[in-house]
């Protein structure tokens, strides 16, 4: 063993103490005369800890509530026996439930050779009479609207915390319909416009996104959408708090001129971010003679800085920024 | 509203009233004790908050409706996790695509620190993992599992997980040092003799 370095899954077990008393002393023995093992276990460590230091993310209340809502009435519909095709309740995840339908629809199909204007109507009847169950999506617009605080507790919850807000979601739909073709699977015809190379990967995700979203395309997106203006915090009057109406619209129009080119208000929202009240304000930012938006920019501001601060230096309070193709 | 009786139950017996009794409570307290779990851990698999979601939503309907099914030879936790990897994987094939680097804030707090760029770093490498490795290192170094559970949830012995774990951290500091700049190391997973 001392002249044999150690395979690499042992030297890998050994830092999680998954080796025999034996093979422990006898990576020891080696590590202590043999630099490049260390190295190269060091290195492990390092990878390991860094690893680890990523932290567990957490589920937002918004989505737990969803998932609640989308689980618990799909285990009434199990219970009755009623399940969809697949033993799968229908409408029950945010993409499942476009197969689903597309099942359905088949089903339909075939009903149309027999009765074709009874079958048609049967067919668009089935999703609300079947499952029981609502889809993720659906599940999540209302909660969007209850008064409780969105908690985001990283910055990498914020892209998918605005995608959720349903605002948003009737923008980018709005912005979809208006400015491109009809949606094709994501990986064949992505939705974006690529600036240059380095952005590829993640006009990649966000096209994968957009399709995500197109699945609920025929939902309700809330409203306020692309038209921007008081509608946009139609979800943010929570009253007896700094987080008003009229105190969003405030902060909102602040932050605007802070920020180049015309931005249309898309949706404020109440936030706890990283465990202290914030404003989530989300603008579009206009596409041009295309219509819809070349752009999402989302701001988290405390509201004492949003009312007292304006220009570079409210600009330089902001507790965080991010903007990403819709 | 919580039921302090059924919270101090362990997952099997909750299981098992609910198959009993069908008491959707005891659902509720098993999706209140590891949704976060099932979700964190198909979130840095499949690397994005919806498709965590879309498979969390799978494992817990599979758990609700597959309940009787549950023998409770093995820990209901065991069960679970296998039931997460199967929802990443099927959610994964079905999406036919690499995982994508992380999107990145234009501007976070702490941009251009050690700290920040260290992060996203990891979060690249990660991402870049075959996806049976990164399914192995996040059980391990994010979520504490075992080798045996890990063994488990995966369906693949021993050896193998030890040798995907091997893999990944290798890797994982090799593109972290490509990085850097630095030159990754050469040669296979075993180490040459010493001269």
């Amino acid at each position: 063993m001392n002249n044999t370095h150690p395979e690499i899954e042992t030297i890998s077990a050994y830092l999680d103490g998954m080796v025999t008393s034996r093979e422990r002393a006898q990576v020891e023995q080696h590590l202590a005369s043999c630099g490049a093992c260390g190295e190269i276990t060091s290195r492990m460590k390092t990878a390991s800890s860094n690893l680890a230091a990523l932290g567990k993310v957490q589920m937002t209340a918004q989505e737990q509530a969803a998932l609640r809502r989308a689980l618990l009435g799909a285990t009434k519909t199990a219970a009755s026996g009623s399940l969809g095709f697949g033993g799968r309740p229908a409408g029950v995840t945010s993409r499942g439930w476009s197969f689903g339908r597309l099942q359905w629809s088949l089903a339909g199909a075939f009903a149309l050779l027999a009765v074709a204007v009874v079958g048609f109507a049967f067919m668009r009847s089935i999703p609300d009479t079947n499952g029981g169950a609502q889809t993720l999506t659906e599940a999540m617009a209302p909660a969007d609207r209850s008064a409780a605080p969105i908690t985001i507790a990283s910055d990498d919850q914020i892209r998918d915390t605005v995608l959720a807000l349903p605002e948003v979601k009737g923008s980018i739909s709005k912005s979809t319909a208006e400015s491109g073709p009809p949606a094709q699977p994501a990986p064949e015809a992505p939705a974006l416009a690529r600036t240059d190379a380095s952005r590829d990967s993640a006009a990649a995700q966000s096209a994968d996104d957009a399709e995500s979203f197109a699945t609920g395309g025929g939902e309700d997106g809330g409203g306020a959408g692309a038209a921007g203006g008081s509608g946009a915090f139609a979800g943010a009057a929570t009253g007896g708090h700094p987080f008003t109406v009229e105190a969003g619209a405030a902060c909102a129009g602040a932050i605007a001129a802070t920020q180049p080119g015309p931005l249309e208000e898309i949706a404020a929202r109440e936030i706890s971010y990283k465990g202290r009240q914030a404003w989530l304000i989300v603008y579009g930012a206009p596409a041009g003679s295309s219509g819809g938006f070349a752009e999402i920019r989302t701001f988290v501001v405390d509201p004492a800085d949003c009312a007292s601060l304006s220009g570079e230096a409210l600009e330089r309070a902001f507790l965080s920024r991010y903007s990403f193709k819709p | 509203m919580r039921d302090p009786d059924l919270e101090a139950q362990t997952d099997e017996l909750l299981v098992a009233a609910f198959v009993e009794s069908k008491d959707e409570r005891a659902l509720e307290v098993l999706l209140a004790r590891h949704e976060s779990r099932v979700f964190g851990i198909a979130y840095r698999i499949l690397g994005n908050r919806a498709d965590a979601l879309d498979a969390t939503q799978d494992v817990f309907l599979t758990v609700f409706r597959k309940a009787g099914s549950f023998r409770g030879q093995a820990a209901f936790t065991t069960w679970l996790y296998r039931l997460t990897t199967n929802a990443c994987h099927d959610i994964g094939r079905r999406k036919a695509r690499t995982p994508l680097p992380m999107e990145t804030l234009p501007n976070p707090p702490g941009a251009g620190s050690g700290e920040m760029d260290t992060r996203l770093g990891v979060e690249q490498a990660l991402r870049a993992l075959p996806q049976d490795q990164r399914v192995a290192i996040v059980m391990r170094d994010l979520y504490d599992l075992d080798y045996e559970q890990i063994a488990a949830a995966t369906g693949v012995p021993l050896g193998t997980v030890k040798s995907r774990i091997a893999r990944a951290r290798r890797a994982l500091a090799g593109i972290m040092d490509d990085s850097r700049g630095m030159e990754p190391r050469s040669g296979g997973s075993r180490l040459r003799k010493q001269r």
